[in-house]
């Protein structure tokens, strides 16, 4: 397990001040091309790891098509952060969904998108993608999870969404989406306690933990 | 071991372990288990420039979306090329039909929704420039040609479809100095794939697509940029714009 106490230092810094950002928003609403980058560098390194959930290696074509979607269409956007980061994450959802479809090559079934998931695997990313190493085992720990408790982790934990804007991307109701949060952290609470105490019962590890529970991810 | 960390099994009732509004405020980045909390806080750690490096795409198509030509470029980028192409096919069909069999009333009636729906400027024209899309341009030069027929009949040029696209267009040309024209094909089809091959190549200096959308407005404003916006909807296939409602871009996932 990779030491979590310093996350991999960013050279690039994000602008993460809620007030900056809500500025850099209006202003990148008027034209403005460094509010712009500000927003792009603050949601992109997020969204892609929220894509590499749903889509894994096509993560980064996934990305780069929401973010033209979202230039084109920016100044046209009203709201606030919060609805700005739910409309992206939305189209980036569409879009990854869209991918696993064509990856699939099969018939588009709405109905059940619990594919994306099993489709996701770190490994098969590149690894520049990820640097971190405490990123990349904490994403891992995290899509261990079934898949409605790994997006719903990701999406407030991990995007910054609040429980009702996670729900409208997910289409379900916020308290849907803060039990299936909280049953996810529980596990991963749970898991990280079995790792400390050296049980063994780690990600990799035998169990409903292990990537038996990726595969149940899929069937649900 | 943190007080929260109290877990005895993953199915228990959630409530055994920490309250609702605790684990909103773990997720919003405040509180919660020690370990819980720097994984979390590592999953959701500033980007690398690894994670970035798509930046000076999206910094271009945001900056070329600034511009009315940038604006034309970026929905012609987002075109899907079946759906886009297939759509302009019926399009191109459906010119070809009504030039040939005289039936103005039709081409009419589309030239003028699509005057309609697309309010352009005549420094929009020549943008279709993009490679790649000979198609969808192809589809464009056919609703050039039914804008012809609109330009024509505002003339009061003769209404027999073969001729008056030909007309339509030579029109244009010819407000243009003649250079470059290309009209004057036999047929409606001909003259339409001809105008199509002039619309794509002639840049911001060129002679027939700037010329035609400068000089010959009613022509040239149903010509080309019809296909441009038809193919930008028809490559948002399904997603809407954003504005004041915000979903518009709608989950496709399971409720």
């Amino acid at each position: 397990m990779p030491a979590l106490a310093s996350p991999t230092a960013a050279p690039v810094a994000a602008a993460r001040d809620q007030t900056l950002l809500e500025d850099a928003l209006g202003a990148a609403r008027a034209g403005d091309e460094w509010a712009f980058v500000a927003l792009y560098r603050d949601l992109q390194p997020r969204l892609l790891r929220y894509a590499t959930a749903l889509v894994g290696a096509d993560a980064e074509d996934v990305t780069a098509e929401t973010w033209l979607h979202v230039a084109k269409d920016l100044r046209r956007f009203s709201g606030d952060l919060d609805g700005f980061r739910g409309w992206v994450t939305t189209i980036c959802r569409n879009r990854a969904m869209d991918s696993a479809r064509a990856r699939t090559r099969r018939p588009a079934d709405p109905a059940e998108p619990a594919d994306l998931v099993a489709l996701a695997d770190l490994r098969q990313t590149d690894g520049a993608v990820l640097d971190g190493l405490a990123t990349r085992w904490a994403l891992d720990q995290i899509l261990a999870l079934p898949r409605t408790e790994a997006e719903a982790v990701l999406l407030r934990a991990v995007i910054g969404l609040d429980a009702p804007t996670a729900a409208e991307v997910l289409g379900k109701r916020p308290g849907a989406v803060r039990v299936a949060a909280h049953r996810g952290l529980r596990r991963l609470a749970e898991r990280l306690r079995a790792d400390s105490d050296g049980v063994g019962v780690g990600h990799h590890g035998p169990g409903r933990h292990g990537s038996g529970e990726r595969r149940g991810a899929a069937d649900v | 071991m943190c007080e929260h960390c109290t877990v005895r099994g993953a199915d228990a009732a959630p409530t055994t372990w920490m309250a609702i509004a605790d684990v909103d405020r773990l997720l919003d980045g405040d509180g919660g288990p020690r370990d819980l909390r720097r994984l979390l806080d590592a999953a959701a750690a500033p980007g690398t420039p690894a994670e970035l490096r798509g930046e000076r795409d999206a910094l271009a198509a945001f900056a070329s979306a600034a511009t009315p030509r940038g604006r034309w470029r970026l929905r012609r980028a987002t075109v899907t090329a079946s759906g886009a192409v297939a759509a302009k096919s019926l399009a191109a069909a459906l010119a070809v039909v009504g030039t040939a069999t005289g039936g103005l009333a039709l081409a009419a009636s589309e030239t003028h929704s699509s005057d309609a729906t697309t309010a352009r400027t005549p420094e929009q024209g020549p943008t279709w420039s993009a490679p790649g899309e000979h198609a969808a341009g192809v589809a464009g030069a056919a609703l050039s040609a039914v804008a012809g027929v609109s330009a024509a009949d505002a003339a009061g040029a003769p209404v027999s479809g073969h001729e008056v696209a030909a007309h339509g267009i030579g029109g244009g040309a010819g407000a243009a100095g003649g250079r470059g024209a290309g009209p004057g094909g036999p047929g409606a089809h001909g003259a339409a794939q001809d105008s199509g091959g002039n619309s794509i190549d002639a840049g911001p200096g060129g002679s027939v697509g700037e010329s035609v959308a400068g000089a010959a407005s009613s022509g040239a404003s149903g010509g080309a940029p019809s296909g441009v916006s038809s193919g930008g909807e028809a490559g948002d296939s399904g997603t809407t714009p954003p504005g004041l409602v915000r979903r518009a871009e709608t989950p496709a996932g399971p409720k």
